[in-house]
């Protein structure tokens, strides 16, 4: 993005919570929304004494995350104190990474583009303040220890709109790999933006202010664009852009300096004493590496090269690795795997499916319509066994009772009729009966056949074959002519 | 190490020195820094660095085991009520 003859260079660090039993150090329970202060020990409330034991778990998720993105994975890294005063944060230092951290030199694909990633480091998490009452701040130390990865980008998105992308690319892979449920409104992924300005084609950075407290993508859009224009503002009346940290003000619209933090950053790292340093063997990297399933960039590639789906049909079907291995199951037992049919498929999961589920409010479920299940009735659909209209209703029932399409068309009876006989026999009574449309169609209004067919339709509960009727009424009315 | 080094670090490090301290700890800072100078002296080139304790790290398995006298802990803070430690109001 370039208005006013600048540049917009914005970095991004994200914080994801790992997805563990336990905390990073200690063995109190990972759970968010406990009960306050009933998940909390000697360790994570840094009590004198205690030793921190790493939770080997939490490392593997780490580096899973790692080659996930494509990082070199150190197979030694070092775990540090970070030192700074808190209220919550018990121990007054975190335990980090800084020189080595666990992973470096990624990137996330964007299309086309490329965004590289500097680092992804291990930590602990802080405790929560809540700011209830007028003179005084309530702190629960459930959250504090839980296992965080920090993945930091390099300064290479250069819009908004970009770094959005960026944060949802990178949350759809650490869901595939069940690393983390990257939820920002529960707090288990945040983000960080650091942004500045540059004059276009100038190759050195801007000073660069740091934005936090953005809950959701579209809060971070909102407030890199708003401090965009800030910026803006500031360097086009010849002023100068002060390195600061910046609370998003959600209400509002608007970012405020973070006046507190700007003697802050000095935090005294050195190694953790307490922790030897992690080695991790090649082998290991190995079966990390070999647990990683296919990830969404890959799939949605799969889906237009291979099978011949829209751009659009692959984003909606690899939104969520749940989705993605559904049609793929369903996919696997297609009958007739041709285009034609995989698309049928596509667009009853996406349309039907995924629409009567979003309208239930709930997530996506395979248990209410098994794979083989809706691969057997787009089979019947392609096959022309029965028609669309007939593959709606009898959706509605295996919705709703989880039996399978053959049961309710046995069932029903509702079976397409594809019977030349019997479709003539049909066609005729309903030429008998209606003098008047047939008139109508003789003296050319075409138009009226559509009444007949419907009459068709409704004579055998719709199980006519539509094509067939069409064919055979014209073929009759023409011989009467 | 001056006085102003001095007045920053103890910031940092949340501590009140008295005047007499503020006059006093840069000499003795410098001293100890001076050690470290001597240190950097020595050639280590060659040997690999080894700042932390030596072995690779014990892991521990992913299993719950909550400590559950919960009381021990809420006991020693100054304020705790309503399940919540309770500290002076945080402005930010």
């Amino acid at each position: 993005m370039n208005s006013g003859g600048y540049e917009t260079v914005i970095g991004l660090e994200v914080h994801v919570h790992l997805k563990t039993q336990t905390k990073m150090f200690c063995r109190c329970r990972n759970l968010f929304g406990a009960q306050p202060n009933t998940h909390v020990c000697p360790v994570c409330t840094g009590q004198p004494g205690v030793l921190p034991v790493a939770n080997g778990k939490a490392i593997e998720q780490a580096a899973r995350a790692g080659l996930a993105l494509g990082c070199r994975i150190n197979s030694e890294s070092v775990f540090a104190r970070k030192q700074y005063f808190y209220p919550d944060l018990p121990k007054n230092y975190q335990i980090s990474q800084y020189e080595r951290p666990i992973a470096e030199k990624g990137h996330i694909m964007l299309g086309d583009r490329k965004i590289n990633i500097t680092r992804a480091h291990l930590e602990e998490d802080a405790g929560k303040l809540i700011h209830a009452e007028s003179d005084v701040s309530l702190v629960d130390y459930n959250r504090t220890g839980t296992p965080l990865l920090e993945i930091v980008s390099e300064p290479e998105i250069d819009s908004p709109q970009e770094a959005a992308e960026y944060l949802k690319e990178l949350r759809q892979v650490l869901r595939y790999c069940g690393i983390s449920d990257c939820d920002m409104e529960k707090g288990s992924m945040r983000c960080d933006a650091n942004v500045s300005l540059r004059k276009k084609g100038s190759k050195e950075l801007g000073v660069k202010t740091e934005l936090k407290n953005m809950n959701s993508f579209k809060a971070v859009e909102k407030a890199l664009e708003y401090e965009i224009k800030r910026q803006e503002k500031v360097l086009g009346e010849g002023g100068r852009i002060t390195q600061e940290t910046r609370l998003w003000n959600e209400d509002k619209g608007t970012t405020r300096s973070m006046r507190s933090k700007e003697e802050a950053h000095d935090y005294r790292y050195f190694p953790e004493p307490d922790l030897p340093r992690l080695v991790i063997e090649a082998e290991k990297i190995k079966s990390i590496r070999d647990s990683i399933p296919e990830l969404p960039a890959a799939r949605r590639r799969r889906y237009i090269v291979q099978t011949g789906l829209s751009e659009y049909d692959a984003g909606v079907l690899t939104q969520e690795k749940e989705i993605s291995d559904y049609f793929d199951a369903a996919c696997g037992m297609l009958g007739d795997k041709s285009s034609e049919n995989i698309k049928k498929l596509a667009n009853w999961i996406t349309v039907e499916l995924l629409g009567k589920l979003n309208a239930e409010g709930s997530g996506f479920r395979e248990d209410v319509i098994s794979p083989p299940h809706m691969a057997e009735l787009v089979g019947y659909i392609g096959a022309g066994t029965i028609s669309g209209k007939m593959g709606k209703d009898i959706f509605e029932i295996m919705y709703n009772k989880g039996v399978s399409p053959g049961e309710v068309i046995r069932e029903k009876g509702l079976k397409q009729i594809t019977d030349g006989d019997q479709i003539s026999a049909v066609c005729r009574e309903v030429i008998e009966s209606s003098p008047d449309i047939v008139d109508k169609y003789m003296q050319g209004k075409d138009g009226v056949l559509g009444v007949l067919v419907g009459n068709v339709m409704k004579k055998t509960r719709g199980q006519a074959n539509p094509a067939m009727v069409n064919a055979k009424l014209r073929e009759l009315m023409g011989r009467r002519q | 190490m001056d006085i102003t080094q001095i007045e920053k670090i103890a910031e940092l490090a949340r501590l009140h020195l008295t005047e007499k301290e503020k006059k006093e700890i840069p000499e003795k800072l410098t001293e100890i820094l001076e050690y470290i100078d001597q240190l950097k002296e020595l050639d280590t080139s060659g040997v690999p660095a080894e700042l932390e304790q030596s072995g690779n790290l014990r892991l521990a398995e992913d299993i719950v085991d909550e400590f559950g006298k919960i009381e021990a802990l809420t006991g020693n803070a100054p304020d705790f009520g309503d399940g919540f430690f309770r500290v002076k109001k945080i402005i930010e």
